[in-house]
């Protein structure tokens, strides 16, 4: 019989937000209408890439992209993937969510915003001009992180340029019983210039942390505290 | 022409039933499908019967059979559930000046069919009890057209007419006539070669239900084990290959789904009863089996069937046999015996 459970879940137990995996979601808000792409790598391997249209009147004020879409194995386990990476459209201002729903670890995007400029040398005609905008390893002022932790232990969430941790400990169960993660209300972290908002969590498997990020240049660790049993 | 009576003691008369009845157990393994909850189920059965003094004489003319056993063998209850998608639904907060929503995390990626065998062979019995009437009636063949007697009951009977007639008799009757025409046919042939002979005329004898019941003898512990144990067997499916100090974390993640299956699945304290409602309310077992047995002794296999012109001396030296019909035949049950009355005459 095939694994019923999606085995990825329970792969990783530590993550990196300058290459992540499926332990986090990270949204970016996109403020600019405008064309984008956003390149897709896994550690430093390009995967794909997709299109962003940001217009004012999309329908959409919210865009997940699963990243585990782009990696050529997932196209071939997953037919429907096989018609390629559709385009994508966002209300300006809405959070582009980056995730993954498979194993892959040391994922990041680097999204470009597409200008159109008039070449004086050939009349009439426009050149696109990628800028950079945002990149998933530097983390920005009102950009959000979203981690669910799966294994139970101690772990570091850190912020490497500020050297700032918060201590989580993610608990085993009471009497065996662990609680669904939608019976559980999230906990709200800020990263700010001071350093976090709090200097220790306690969760369960699965929980969800909110990180808001209001720093610029951002990377965020969560890591395995091992004993001296361990 | 002379007046024979033949009796039959109550003994002798249960070999006879317990025969006729027997035939069940030569019904290859059947399969009946149900529902429980979100369970499909399917049954693999067969039959076994336990010999024993179950036939009792009354003298109101009526045959009893008491408790008569029948062991199921093989028994083997599929419990099938299909599972997902399951995913851990997007938790939506306001941020960034509007809703935003976590992606959904899928946990089972599509649906998935779970079976669960159960086999619970040879370790369940039930009770047959009936009371039946007794009638007596001639079958002739048509394959015999005009054959004499002598080559009549020489010949072998190799037609499909008692095939034919067994399967439009299960065709007819109330739950049998559900199964699949595949298996009724089956069944007809499998029944056939039981009753077949030569083409002579019979007088035979058949049991006319009257009233009857079955029920689950208690269950002993093994079987209640078991039972107890189809959660953990559905759990073990799902959950095989999660290394165990996962586990519960992933039964958290399953939550509402399990909730749901130990819903379904929360056994009462009486197990007895509870897999007699499953075999006979959700499966439709029990029914079947009555059904089973008054049409088995009703009319598919005779207690009790003789040649008619009766065969008293047989062929054992060259000689044709000698054949001597039976006339103005009555049957009568008294407390004690099954008595048969006749006038005989040469043929």
């Amino acid at each position: 019989m095939p694994a019923l459970l999606n085995t990825s879940l329970f792969i990783h137990r530590e993550v990196r937000t300058n290459g992540f995996n499926n332990l986090i979601c990270i949204a970016h808000p996109v403020a600019a209408p405008g064309m984008y792409h956003g390149d897709v790598y896994l550690q430093k391997t390009f995967l794909g890439r997709f299109h962003l249209h940001c217009e004012a009147n999309s329908a959409n004020r919210q865009v997940n992209i699963d990243l585990s879409h782009f990696d050529p194995l997932f196209h071939h386990r997953h037919a429907h993937m096989r018609q390629g990476i559709p385009g994508y459209s966002l209300a300006p201002g809405g959070p582009l969510v980056l995730h993954a729903t498979e194993h892959h670890n040391g994922l990041y995007v680097v999204l470009e915003k597409v200008k159109e400029e008039r070449n004086a040398k050939s009349a009439g005609a426009a050149e696109r001009t990628p800028v950079p905008v945002f990149d998933s390893r530097k983390l920005m002022n009102r950009d959000y992180v979203m981690l669910r932790p799966v294994a139970t232990g101690d772990f570091l969430l850190r912020s490497e340029a500020g050297q700032h941790q918060v201590r989580v400990h993610v608990n085993t169960a009471d009497e065996g019983k662990y609680y669904h993660p939608s019976k559980l209300d999230p906990v709200w972290l800020r990263l700010s210039a001071d350093g976090f908002n709090e200097s220790s969590v306690s969760i369960q498997p699965f929980q969800l942390i909110l990180i808001a990020i209001e720093v610029s240049d951002a990377r965020l660790e969560f890591t395995e505290v091992l004993t001296s049993s361990q | 022409m002379s007046h024979v009576q033949v009796a039959v003691n109550e003994r002798a008369f249960n070999k006879l039933v317990y025969g006729a009845a027997n035939a069940l157990s030569h019904v290859a393994p059947l399969h009946f499908n149900g529902s429980l909850g979100p369970f499909s189920l399917d049954l693999l059965v067969g039959f076994k019967l336990i010999p024993g003094n179950i036939v009792d004489l009354t003298s109101a003319g009526t045959v009893v059979i008491n408790k008569l056993e029948i062991v199921y063998d093989p028994l083997v209850i599929t419990f099938g559930i299909d599972i997902g998608p399951v995913v851990i639904p997007p938790y939506c907060a306001d941020i960034l000046g509007w809703e935003v929503c976590t992606p959904e995390i899928p946990i089972i990626p599509t649906t998935v069919h779970i079976p669960v065998p159960i086999d619970l062979s040879g370790l369940v019995v039930s009770s047959y009890s009936g009371e039946f009437s007794l009638s007596t009636s001639l079958q002739t063949l048509a394959a015999r057209a005009g054959m004499g007697n002598h080559r009549a009951h020489a010949t072998t009977d190799t037609t499909n007419e008692i095939q034919t007639h067994i399967l439009s008799v299960l065709q007819s009757a109330t739950f049998i006539s559900l199964l699949p025409t595949s298996t009724l046919t089956s069944i007809a042939s499998q029944l056939a070669a039981l009753v077949k002979s030569n083409l002579a005329d019979k007088q035979q004898f058949y049991l006319h239900e009257i009233r009857q019941n079955i029920n689950l003898i208690d269950i002993g512990e093994t079987v209640k084990n078991i039972l107890n144990g189809i959660l953990d067997k559905v759990l073990d499916a799902i959950f095989g290959w999660v290394p165990s100090s996962l586990r519960d974390i992933a039964k958290a993640l399953l939550e509402p789904v399990i909730d749901a299956i130990g819903f379904v699945l929360d056994l009462p304290s009486n197990l007895t009863w509870w897999l007699e409602g499953l075999l006979g309310t959700n499966l439709g077992l029990l029914n079947t089996v009555l059904g089973f047995v008054e049409q088995l002794l009703g009319a598919i296999v005779p207690v009790y069937q003789f040649e008619n012109p009766y065969p008293v001396i047989e062929d054992s030296s060259g000689l044709i046999p000698v054949l001597i019909g039976v006339e103005k035949l009555s049957a009568v049950i008294n407390d004690d015996e099954f008595v048969l009355s006749t006038n005989i005459s040469n043929s």
